[in-house]
């Protein structure tokens, strides 16, 4: 099986930097040929994260664990020729059985007798080796490889491109570090630029498979994929990636959706775009269509076969001497396999604004989205909840990027929006405020079909007042706000204490402090708390989270953080305390420690988020350029 | 072959799907949920596969019965196993938490969902598996979903998570389709998906229905 996958490793590195070769035309003169290697490791050694919990597989799974995981990005280039690769791989030196797994579960377990004991046993042995079967495996593959052809009028790439068209609505395949995370079409992708005097106008086409990363490295789960679900060009954009793999728990199976570790079924995607830019208007036209194998998790998303979303763009780049405006309208259509459930189409239109005067400035944003869902991959979330998330289109929040509080379905049936204004005192202080308020009618029901009824309603205020202030001499910031949410259901929700309409409730501080002490010396105070209710899904009391760190940096080279972190919900650990050192030796090498733990939290970047377990251990990055 | 590549070929060939888990030898025979006549394995955890028994403690009939522990009566799947689908047609195995906010959203909504398809042979049991501390439920949790919700379906208390082999607890609920007369899963939703699943279910009453 090894041999088999590294040979298609091997095919499809070598015809990768073999078209490269192939194609790129004799070098000239005047051109030189540049080259980037930038090699990045991580060390990681979990412990036991303190989250066990009696019979649950997965929370021991996730203790005692070692690993590296190794990125080597080769950048090539040469007049408008560019080649790059990044090889991903993980080695495994450390990992937990299924042995060990049932015998952990049986030592904290209660039995009534010494048969059901063994039984127990013997059946989380079972599910622990399952769930094993994708996690902790050694791979090494070809993340990323794209060949790309740059002038000021064309730009063409085979391989994989970043690609976002309008404000993410149609189309949104892109980079979020924060979530490490990198989705990228694998295909062909086009641009070309036509310009006059007074009209310029922007061509984009793409077709090709949608490539999410395969490694998460917050829980050593890898995505695979089986022969069944790569047919025609997928068996070519889909060579050297991680495969499915029978285990002694998990047999094969002739489809991926009954294969225990078959975990992604490539989507494929033809996209474009036109822009016609006519003075400071822009009009925008996009459209894409992802087209799906197998189902590998049966909602109303992933079991689309086909879905299609268009929208029209018109984009003001000055309205008087100050403003700015942006539409965005768009149509989503889900068409599933022989017609069930017929949805009807939906639609979404946003509407962003800003006026920016030397003493004050504004932002404004709303939106009206009905029956319109995120473009969601087609991943097993049974088998590989970790890649949940990954999606291909981020219809906009309107909300702070870091907003975790929409829950459910909350972006998928709502209209609202949020003003921002700011007063400016000066260059160096200003004060600002944002009030939102949305009313979504997906957060507290299931309704994919979005009914609009007072039943379905959830009200939502949010706001939230705050300063960003300049000192010494503009070395030193501080940004620190203070916010407020209010989330009530239209209905009287259930709850063991009484019926209540309140659904959600949050009082939170924020901080950013960079101060300099001393030459060369800054300080760094950052932080978040928060006190939050959740009456579907949380605690029967309010509880308190958040984390603080104190950095300090010397100059360029060191800097040392040490933070600690709370959560005070019943049966979570409480607290949290971990340390941070980066040291740049040079300008080529940067190495980061960070040993202790941190919590386990939902992070969210722009309305994509990932739940992040808890992490207690020890890390070392390095990353050197050359 | 170059050194180079070669070496090249050889990593790659040392780190590609390699670490797998391993089956312990001491996994042997159920001893304690066996029932006669249930389908023999080898089981499975995927749709086409066969589910394995698994045995609870629970009500059959949660709004007929007084709800003290007394009253809780030994459950198995195998009890639902209906090789000429005389009585049940369609099983659909459910799990709740009372921590699982889909969950409860999914059954406030199930009455309206169960009793046109219950007279067409469907039986839906559910599996109360975990508090609002993810810690494993007990009888008040239990008593507690019960009295929440009315429950009036069978419904059983699961402190060990025996449906974490299809599924991890933490995407919860998980709805399992098995046909009654196989013990074969048809179909796996993972979350509350209302709009994808009754679908889903009245198509495959409607085919056992069909002369």
């Amino acid at each position: 099986m090894s041999v088999r996958c590294a040979a298609h490793a091997a095919r499809a590195l070598w015809a990768a930097l073999g078209a490269g070769v192939l194609v790129a035309p004799p070098l000239k003169a005047d051109e030189q040929m540049l080259l980037q290697v930038t090699e990045s490791v991580s060390a990681i050694y979990k412990a036991d994260n303190r989250d066990t919990r009696p019979g649950q597989v997965g929370t021991v799974a996730n203790d005692h664990a070692g690993f590296l995981f190794n990125r080597t990005n080769l950048q090539a280039s040469r007049g408008a020729f560019r080649l790059s690769l990044r090889l991903d791989g993980a080695w495994f030196f450390l990992s937990p059985s299924p042995a060990d797994v049932a015998d952990e579960l049986v030592r904290i377990g209660a039995f009534p007798d010494a048969s059901a004991r063994r039984d127990f046993q013997r059946v989380k042995a079972t599910e622990a080796g399952i769930e094993l079967s994708n996690r902790y495996i050694d791979w090494i593959y070809p993340a990323k490889y794209t060949l790309s052809y740059v002038t000021r009028d064309i730009e063409l790439s085979l391989g994989d491109a970043n690609v976002q068209l309008g404000r993410g609505l149609v189309l949104s395949a892109r980079k979020i570090d924060e979530l490490a995370s990198d989705t990228t079409v694998r295909g062909v992708h086009a641009i070309a630029r036509l310009r006059t005097e007074d009209v310029r106008v922007k061509l984009t086409a793409l077709a090709g498979a949608m490539n999410p990363l395969r490694f998460d490295e917050s829980s050593g789960r890898y995505l695979g994929v089986h022969t069944s679900v790569t047919p025609g060009f997928l068996a070519l954009t889909e060579a050297g990636m991680p495969r499915a793999i029978a285990t002694d728990f998990v047999p094969e199976a002739e489809r991926c959706a009954h294969f225990g570790t078959c975990s992604y079924a490539p989507d494929r995607i033809v996209a474009g775009g036109a822009e016609l830019a006519l003075g400071t208007i822009t009009f925008g036209t996009q459209g894409s269509l992802l087209v799906r194998t197998d189902a590998l998790s049966p909602d109303i998303v992933r079991s689309a076969q086909r879905i299609f979303t268009a929208s029209q763009s018109v984009e003001v780049f000055r309205i008087g001497e100050h403003g700015t405006a942006y539409v965005e309208g768009a149509v989503q259509k889900l068409v599933h396999p022989s017609g069930t459930p017929d949805l009807a189409p939906g639609h979404a239109v946003y509407v962003a604004a800003t006026w920016v005067e030397p003493r004050y400035s504004v932002l404004a944003e709303g939106k009206h989205y009905r029956r319109f869902f995120p473009l969601l991959a087609n991943v097993s979330t049974a088998r590989a909840r970790e890649f949940s998330a990954v999606q291909y289109s981020t219809p906009p929040t309107t909300e702070e990027v870091w907003t975790d509080t929409e829950l459910e379905g909350f972006n998928t049936c709502v209209t609202g929006g949020r003003l921002r204004p700011a007063v400016h005192f000066d260059r160096t202080r200003s004060v600002y405020a944002w009030l939102g308020h949305y009313r979504t009618y997906a957060e507290s029901v299931a309704n994919e079909r979005c009914e609009v009824s007072a039943e379905n309603e959830n009200r939502v205020w949010d706001a939230a007042v705050g300063f960003d202030l300049g000192f010494a001499e503009r070395k030193g910031r501080a940004d620190l706000s203070v916010g407020t949410r209010f989330d009530d259901a239209g209905r009287a929700l259930t709850t063991s204490a009484g019926a209540t309409h309140v659904f959600y409730r949050e009082l939170s501080v924020r901080y950013d402090v960079h101060a300099p002490v001393a030459r060369e010396v800054g300080l760094e105070l950052a932080g978040v708390h928060r006190r939050r209710r959740q009456t579907v899904g949380g605690p029967e009391e309010p509880w308190f989270e958040g984390q603080h760190t104190t950095g300090i940096e010397w100059g360029e080279r060191l800097g040392v953080a040490l933070g600690v972190e709370y959560d005070t919900r019943p049966g979570i650990p409480s607290q949290y305390l971990n340390g941070h050192v980066t040291f740049r030796p040079s300008d080529a090498l940067v190495l980061g420690l960070f040993a202790g733990q941190r919590r386990g939290s939902l992070r969210c970047v722009g309305g994509v988020c990932r739940v992040y377990p808890s992490f207690e251990g020890a890390r070392l990055d390095a990353t050197l350029r050359f | 072959m170059g050194v180079p590549r070669l070496a090249a070929l050889c990593a790659l060939a040392s780190a590609c799907g390699t670490n797998k888990p391993e089956l312990p030898p001491d996994l042997d025979r159920p001893e304690h949920c066996v029932a006669l006549g249930y389908p023999d394995g080898p089981y499975g955890t995927e749709p086409g596969a066969v589910v394995r028994n698994a045995c609870f403690s629970g009500w059959r009939a949660p709004h007929r019965v007084a709800r003290t522990p007394e009253t809780l009566e030994p459950i198995a799947l195998s009890d639902y196993h209906d090789p000429e689908a005389a009585a049940v047609h369609l099983l659909v195995l459910n799990t709740a938490a009372l921590w699982c906010a889909a969950c409860r959203i999914e059954h406030e909504s199930l009455p309206e969902h169960l009793e046109p398809l219950a007279s067409r042979g469907l039986v839906f049991l559910s599996a109360v598996f975990q508090d609002e501390r993810h810690e494993p439920a007990e009888f008040d949790d239990l008593a507690l979903w019960v009295e929440t919700f009315d429950t009036r379906f069978p419904i059983v208390l699961d402190p060990g998570y025996s449906f974490g082999l299809y599924a991890s607890a933490e995407t919860a609920p998980l709805n399992l389709v098995v046909d009654p007369q196989t013990m074969t899963i048809l179909a796996k939703f993972v979350g509350d998906q209302p709009a994808v699943m009754w679908p889903f279910i009245e198509a495959e009453l409607a085919k056992r229905s069909a002369p």
